[in-house]
């Protein structure tokens, strides 16, 4: 930022503050005429001007109090022209060399590894340099080195990534690290400095205490790129292009059995065009599927987006309500649909249920009245469960004696010395099925009965009283989590809570067997996985089928670059999910900063734009530029005009508080 | 500053309500001589007054010997005074004395104490002259035991309105030029002006054998006021201003007025010359009396 950056010259408004109350709200002094002045004129007229001096002083350690306040806010730069001298002490180089997937795009690359070259074979005798490469972080290739060729050999090891780059990040991470160096640091920064990499602020692009030297690239190959989207049962592609005029274009769904679908349209010149494809049923034996751009470009990797299998259909999930009358189901309905990872078709069911739905393929049912079903459909649930299904089963018992559920051995007793209402408490707060609770529930129960506990039963919520709400059961191989009372307003307020809806995604998920993992990452996005338990992922596979990590032998959290675009494998517990592995949607637009920018960007942070040259050398004159990061000298300053403020301020007032008292 | 004695006179503040001049001076000198039990005033006239004993330092010449002859006593002979002398007022005119904080400005003030003084005068039977002067002389009539001057006197006293500067030059030289006999000057103003100056100015009366009393009349304001913000003050007699800070006021200002009355008091005390300070809420006794005092001692 400079002086002349919009936020420090808005901050600079509030200067009219103090002026405003010192000159134009100032008004004259009250005159009194007076028989003579004759004795008033030798003693106070110093006085009266000794007293308008520490007004105006007043005035100026307000001002300059408030222009301190604003440059510590906005942290403005100031520059001057100055010639350097390559010859002044040694200088420490930085090559940084943009390997996002944009840089793949034409010979762009080519064109990068050589301007490397070219600096490395420019390096004044004496200067240190050293290769950093930049995507989502800043890695260093060469540590520091005076030889040359240690630059140039170490190029062969350097390959364009798949990832993106925030050129904002990529400099403030090199200000991080040229804060380490007591040397000049120089950076030569080496991109194709694409518009959409840019940060939203222009103030991040600038490296403190660090010459900066910007190469731009290459010139704009033609590209055409694909993203797409689920929408319910569809997939929305957007085909986006740098062409100059209309174009068809065709794109096809892949599977692994062959093509399944092709639709084509007319993109517009610089524009983008939306096709729709049917998804194939969840059944389809598809092991892998993509949506493909049939055209050549510049950049072959965007052309293709991977589709995990079995994203096209969302989990099932049965609820089973005791009455069209009670509104037990419609909270869980809402909560259910609410998620978008994984996404739940919710059917619901009133009365005692019918054994024939329930004995469908459900991944998740909610029995609201599972003591109220009738004995084929509890069979049916109990089926379930053997098949490793879900059961989230809510008694609606009787307020005196007990209730069985039939489900369950599990028996329901009215309290002995029945209460009105108690507080939920948490008692299991790492149990996946709480996650989304955070270690506490705001809501009360109504009335509660007390849930008679078995051996294998663990208590994940319970009363401020001791009456376990919700428990998790021996499900035998499914998951079973039992409720003391359905989920209704009559019997809590939870369903009221905003706490509700994330117990509900992190319990249906939990049960549902739903992962954490999205079904879609970007190229260079990391996936934490590990934690030996059964629901944590134990093996990653490639794209290409090649293991990344026995997860399980580690033990512990790992994460996972998900380096190449392609379908991954994860194995969690004893399933198999995909995710799909796609190029990052920023680096698709191969449209370029302007000359402008990098003007701009070049001379506020130092050299210049080094689009045109070859090496650091070949600029002879070039603007040097001296952050204002003062911030040990500013802050000082400002405490000691505030005091000084505080000292005029009430040296100014004190005569007119003592008159007045 | 002379602190307000206990008074048996009106006010300031009541002599103001009083209709006219003559009526306040009138008041003023009843009320002075009431409180005085008639005094007597021995003079060189040929009426007898008294015999009291005789003390050290008498004038022998004044003696009675014949008393001395039967009684082996000495006793002086005391006779009731008559027109001894002349007073002359000069009464400043200038635009600060039109000054006042309070319901009663300087130049009233020194009007009331002008005419009570002339009032004193003709009971006395002295010849009353009187000077209204600013930076010049505004009018002017030698003392003159004319039964019509006491009138004269009150009605230019009253049909005067403060206004212009200040200076003593042209008036005393003025005055200088018409009086013959010695007599006493009154001198009736603020005194707000160089000491130095007035020093030189007053000589001139003091070479004609002239008593000069020197009146310095003073609002209670003048001699030390607070403020409570910064004020511009503007000269009443020259109309320029000056921003004056409340704190340094508080200060400065009393000690330089204190000041500069001990020069006005060292120039007097220099030329022989009696200085008397008033301030406009003081009663008029006081300055009478100390009119009577000096007179007697020049009698």
């Amino acid at each position: 930022m400079t002086f002349f950056a919009p936020f420090f010259l808005i901050g600079l408004l509030g200067i009219a503050l103090p002026i405003w109350l010192h000159r134009l709200s100032y008004s004259d002094p009250p005159t009194k005429r007076f028989s003579s002045i004759m004795l008033l004129r030798p003693t106070l007229q110093n006085a009266a001007t000794r007293s308008k001096l520490r007004y105006l002083l007043l005035l100026a350690a307000r001002i300059l109090a408030l222009l301190v306040l604003v440059a510590l806010f906005s942290q403005p730069a100031w520059q001057r022209e100055t010639a350097t001298d390559p010859g002044s002490g040694v200088t420490h180089h930085i090559v940084i060399l943009d390997r996002s997937l944009s840089m793949q795009a034409g010979d762009t690359w080519s064109q990068a590894l050589s301007r490397v070259q070219a600096i490395a074979e420019g390096l004044p005798v004496g200067d240190t340099a050293e290769l950093m490469t930049a995507d989502l972080d800043l890695r260093s290739v060469v540590a520091s080195t005076s030889d040359a060729t240690e630059l140039s050999s170490a190029l062969s090891r350097v390959t364009a990534g798949t990832a993106t780059i925030d050129y904002g990040r990529t400099m403030q991470s090199l200000a991080d690290f040229a804060r380490g160096h007591e040397t000049r640091v120089r950076a030569h920064f080496i991109s194709d400095f694409q518009l959409d990499n840019f940060p939203d602020r222009f103030s991040d692009l600038i490296p403190a205490r660090v010459e900066l030297e910007l190469h731009r690239l290459g010139p704009t190959v033609p590209n055409w790129a694909l993203t797409a989207s689920l929408e319910g049962n569809e997939l929305v592609a957007i085909v986006s292009g740098n062409r100059t005029s209309e174009q068809l274009v065709r794109v096809r769904l892949q599977g692994d059995a062959g093509e399944v679908a092709t639709e084509q349209v007319n993109v517009p010149a610089n524009g983008s065009a939306t096709l729709r494809f049917a998804l194939p049923p969840a059944d389809a034996p598809i092991k892998a599927q993509y949506l493909e751009l049939d055209v050549e470009d510049g950049l072959a990797l965007d052309n293709r987006f991977w589709l995990p299998a079995g994203v096209s259909q969302p989990l099932r999930a049965l609820i089973l309500s005791g009455s069209l009358a009670l509104d037990d189901a419609t909270w869980v309905e809402s909560a259910l649909k609410s998620l978008s990872n994984p996404q739940f078709a919710v059917e619901t069911l009133y009365g005692g249920g019918n054994p024939a739905i329930v004995a469908a393929d459900y991944d998740l049912i909610v029995a609201m009245n599972v003591n109220g079903l009738s004995p084929a459909s509890i069979g049916a649930l109990r089926a379930s469960l053997e098949r490793g299904g879900s059961v989230l089963a809510a008694f609606r018992g009787a307020t005196r004696g007990e209730t069985l559920n039939g489900l369950t051995a599990h028996r329901l007793l009215a309290d002995a010395q029945p209460i009105s209402s108690a507080n939920l408490v948490v008692q299991n707060a790492s149990h996946p099925a709480l996650e989304g609770t955070g270690g506490g529930l705001n809501g009360r129960i109504f009335s509660p009965p007390r849930l008679e506990l078995l051996d294998t039963d663990r208590v994940l919520v319970a009363s401020d009283r001791g009456h376990p709400w919700l428990v998790e059961a021996d499900g035998g191989n499914g998951r079973l989590l039992l409720l003391s009372q359905p989920l209704d307003t009559g019997s809590t307020d939870l369903v009221l809570s905003p706490d509700f809806v994330p117990l509900m995604q992190s319990t249906a998920r939990y049960l549902a067997r739903a992962s954490d993992f999205k079904p879609f990452y970007e190229s260079g996005e990391r996936l934490l996985a590990g934690m030996a338990d059964s629901s944590s992922v134990r093996q990653i596979t490639r794209p290409d089928g090649r293991p990344i990590l026995t997860l399980a032998e580690q033990n512990r959290s790992t994460s996972v670059a998900l380096a190449e675009p392609g379908l991954y494998g994860l194995q969690i517990g004893t399933q198999t999910r995909q995710v799909a592995v796609n190029v990052p949607a920023r680096e698709l637009n191969l449209t370029y900063a302007e000359d402008a920018i990098l003007t701009q960007w070049a001379s506020q942070s130092g050299l210049g734009n080094g689009s045109d040259t070859s090496v650091s050398a070949n600029l002879a004159a070039d603007l040097r530029q001296w952050h204002l990061s003062l911030e040990w000298l500013l802050l000082p300053l400002l405490l000691l005009l505030l005091l000084i403020e505080t000292m005029l301020g009430n040296a100014h007032l004190r005569v007119h508080r003592e008159r007045t008292a | 500053m002379t602190s307000p004695a206990p008074t048996r006179l009106l006010k300031p503040e009541v002599l103001q309500g009083l209709a006219n001049l003559e009526l306040i001076a009138r008041s003023a000198i009843e009320g002075l001589l009431v409180g005085m039990h008639r005094s007597v005033h021995h003079g060189f006239s040929q009426e007898f007054a008294e015999y009291r004993a005789y003390q050290d330092g008498d004038d022998p010449r004044f003696i009675d010997w014949n008393v001395y002859a039967r009684t082996e006593r000495m006793y002086l002979k005391q006779f009731w005074g008559e027109t001894n002398t002349h007073l002359t007022l000069l009464v400043d005119a200038s635009a600060s004395m039109g000054f006042a904080s309070g319901k009663v400005s300087k130049y009233e003030y020194g009007t009331w104490l002008a005419a009570s003084l002339a009032h004193l005068a003709r009971r006395q039977q002295d010849a009353i002259g009187l000077m209204l002067f600013n930076d010049g002389v505004i009018s002017f009539r030698p003392p003159s035991g004319r039964q019509d001057m006491l009138a004269y006197v009150l009605h230019n006293l009253e049909q005067t309105t403060p206004g212009k500067g200040t200076g003593f030059a042209r008036p005393i030289r003025d005055c200088c030029q018409f009086i013959q006999r010695p007599g006493i000057v009154a001198i009736i103003s603020d005194f707000l002006d160089d000491p130095e100056r007035l020093l030189a100015e007053l000589r001139p009366l003091h070479a004609r054998k002239q008593d000069v009393i020197l009146f310095q009349i003073l609002d209670p304001q003048e001699l030390g006021f607070a403020l409570d913000q910064p004020t511009r003050f503007e000269d009443m007699e020259s109309g320029t201003a000056i921003d004056v800070d409340p704190d340094f006021i508080a200060k400065q200002y009393p000690a330089a007025i204190k000041a500069h009355i001990e020069r006005i008091a060292d120039v007097a005390k220099s030329t022989l010359t009696d200085h008397i300070l008033l301030t406009t809420d003081q009663p008029l006794d006081y300055a009478l009396r100390e009119y009577l005092l000096h007179r007697g001692k020049r009698v």
